[in-house]
């Protein structure tokens, strides 16, 4: 459910782009979908087969690159893998901790003709 | 072919919609708040105890999501005051779209306070902007106490989670040491409050919190 409406949004970015660039066919999209998003890639792989049937996009490579989740701790410096959602550092145990990397959503590059 | 270099957020047709939804609900001067839930968490419940404490105080109205039914608008109508039923079709949650043909149905000459309540789901609306001042989050005791860890992005957005139905604990086997220890590393910034609408426990504290936020928000 959720990644149909994340796909929706996706495809509705993609046809615009392509637009803007005079593009007629869409071979190959890379997204970038951090772990922290929500959003799994293989239900978003599956419903972007099915909503781009029809658009300039169907049949195209989807290409989606996870994103690690990673946070900082201001204490000690560092910075290290969330793990089960948890930015406890673990170096001091502190729950305080900037989130780096993990909420990435975004469409990143494509190519057409 | 050609390559193009895109490196845009997917959400963002929704961000750009709340942007404006957000100058809409500035110049009106509302303070908003997105209420969200699992299914079945109560929070209509306590919608409904919250508006009959503070609507002679503060001018009140709801935008109430639904997957189909207008059950919980008619509740919240029944309260006397303005209410806006979305009804998202099986969608799973509420976007700026929705917000922005809801605010048309609304006088917001008259509101001081919109509560948004969201679709109840623990996952998708966590993900949707909606021009919010304040997060609450919704869970109950018979939900189980894993929840958060579970589905944490929804914790950790929320200034204020509510732990409802907390008069049937006894009945359940919820740990509430877990839950709030549980709540303090994914959000320690969230205060957490205690409510149950049979008991009415919970309910004043929550209601003075809530004034304290407006008349900062909206000094007079
Ligand atoms: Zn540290």
């Amino acid at each position: 459910m959720h990644e149909a409406a994340i796909v929706e949004s996706a495809l509705e970015l993609i046809l615009a782009k392509a637009e803007e660039h005079q593009l007629t066919k869409i071979r190959r999209i890379t997204a970038k979908v951090g772990e922290l998003s929500g959003a799994l890639p293989d239900a978003m792989q599956f419903v972007f087969q099915n909503a781009s049937q029809g658009t300039i996009a169907e049949g195209s490579d989807f290409i989606i690159e996870q994103v690690e989740a990673t946070a900082s701790c201001g204490s000690c410096d560092i910075t290290f893998p969330i793990l089960y959602y948890h930015p406890v550092c673990p170096s001091c145990g502190g729950l305080d901790n900037q989130v780096l990397t993990g909420y990435e959503l975004y469409i990143d590059t494509m190519e057409g003709d | 072919m050609s390559s193009v270099k895109v490196v845009t957020n997917i959400l963002k047709v929704n961000d750009e919609l709340t942007q404006e939804n957000k100058k809409l609900m500035n110049e009106k001067g509302l303070y908003v708040i997105n209420l969200m839930s699992s299914p079945g968490s109560g929070k209509t419940s306590i919608l409904e105890k919250v508006i009959a404490k503070l609507k002679d105080e503060v001018k009140i109205a709801v935008i109430e999501g639904d997957l189909y039914t207008t059950k919980d608008a008619e509740r919240i109508e029944a309260q006397g005051v303005q209410v806006v039923q979305i009804n998202t079709e099986g969608g799973c949650h509420l976007d700026g779209q929705m917000i922005r043909n809801a605010l048309s149905h609304l006088n917001l000459d008259e509101t001081n306070l919109l509560v948004i309540e969201n679709v109840g789901n623990l996952i998708c609306p966590a993900s949707f902007k909606l021009g919010e001042d304040l997060i609450i989050t919704v869970l109950s005791t018979t939900e189980g106490n894993d929840k958060p860890l579970k589905y944490p992005r929804m914790f950790e957005k929320s200034e204020f989670v509510i732990l409802n139905k907390v008069d049937l604990v006894p009945y359940t086997n919820f740990n509430k040491d877990e839950f709030h220890k549980d709540i303090r590393e994914i959000n320690p910034r969230a205060k957490v409050i205690e409510t149950s609408c049979v008991t009415g426990q919970g309910i004043d504290e929550l209601c003075s919190w809530l004034k304290e936020k407006i008349s900062i928000s909206n000094p007079v």
